[in-house]
């Protein structure tokens, strides 16, 4: 068990603690730039998927064009879990509980969708209904459990 | 769980910026600890104890006692 961290034990005078603070501070900051940057490039593959790609027509790279989104997602993903190893208890513990309910909430979402189908109510967007359930459940709880603040 | 970091950290002269940066932790998790919303784990408490150089059992008592 560590009794703390490296950082803690040297940490004895005033000057150490806020050359510590502004680096924790930059690199929270250069953390919501890669973020801002892989949500701008997410943002602009999908545009120009539906612009360029034609994923309604016949030609067969329309499939490799709704692949596209994926490098900013990749890029996303990479920033998210590099940050996320960054985050202290406390933080964890909020960002995990805005996770569960974004999950649970599309997870059901998906799974009443499905049962429409079944039933006979085709949706042909379904699942960007999913998205939207599953990304404004796990925004809203962040919101309200002060995660936001802890990115 | 009831605490008296608050105390502990004022009486020291410390905000909970410069405690944190102590801790490892950020400044949102020293507020959460001393309003009570949030009881650390073991480890963490072990560091706040060696920071404020006294027994986890003074600085943290349960509810009730």
């Amino acid at each position: 068990m560590s009794l703390g961290s490296p950082h803690s034990e040297a940490m004895t005078n005033e000057t150490d603690i806020q050359e510590e603070a502004r680096s924790r501070g930059a690199q929270r900051r250069r953390s919501w730039i890669r973020l801002v940057i892989g949500v701008v490039g997410y943002a602009a593959a999908m545009i120009a998927v539906r612009v360029w790609g034609h994923l309604g027509g016949t030609d067969p790279w329309r499939f490799l064009w709704a692949f596209l989104p994926l490098i900013p997602a990749a890029w996303l993903v990479i920033n998210i879990t590099l940050r996320a190893r960054q985050l202290d208890e406390y933080q964890i513990k909020l960002v995990y509980r805005a996770l569960v309910v974004g999950f649970t909430v599309a997870i059901f979402t998906a799974a009443t969708l499905g049962m429409l189908g079944i039933s006979g109510l085709y949706l042909p967007y379904a699942g960007w209904i999913v998205v939207f359930a599953g990304g404004v459940s796990w925004g809203v709880t962040n919101i309200v459990t002060g995660a936001v603040r802890q990115f | 769980m009831e605490n008296i970091i608050r105390r502990e950290r004022e009486k020291r002269g410390w905000t909970q910026a410069a405690l944190a940066v102590r801790l490892g932790v950020s400044r949102q998790t020293v507020n959460a600890i001393e309003t009570g919303k949030y009881d650390p784990s073991l480890p963490l408490a072990f560091r706040i104890a060696r920071q404020f150089g006294q027994p986890i059992e003074e600085l943290f008592v349960a509810e009730g006692q």
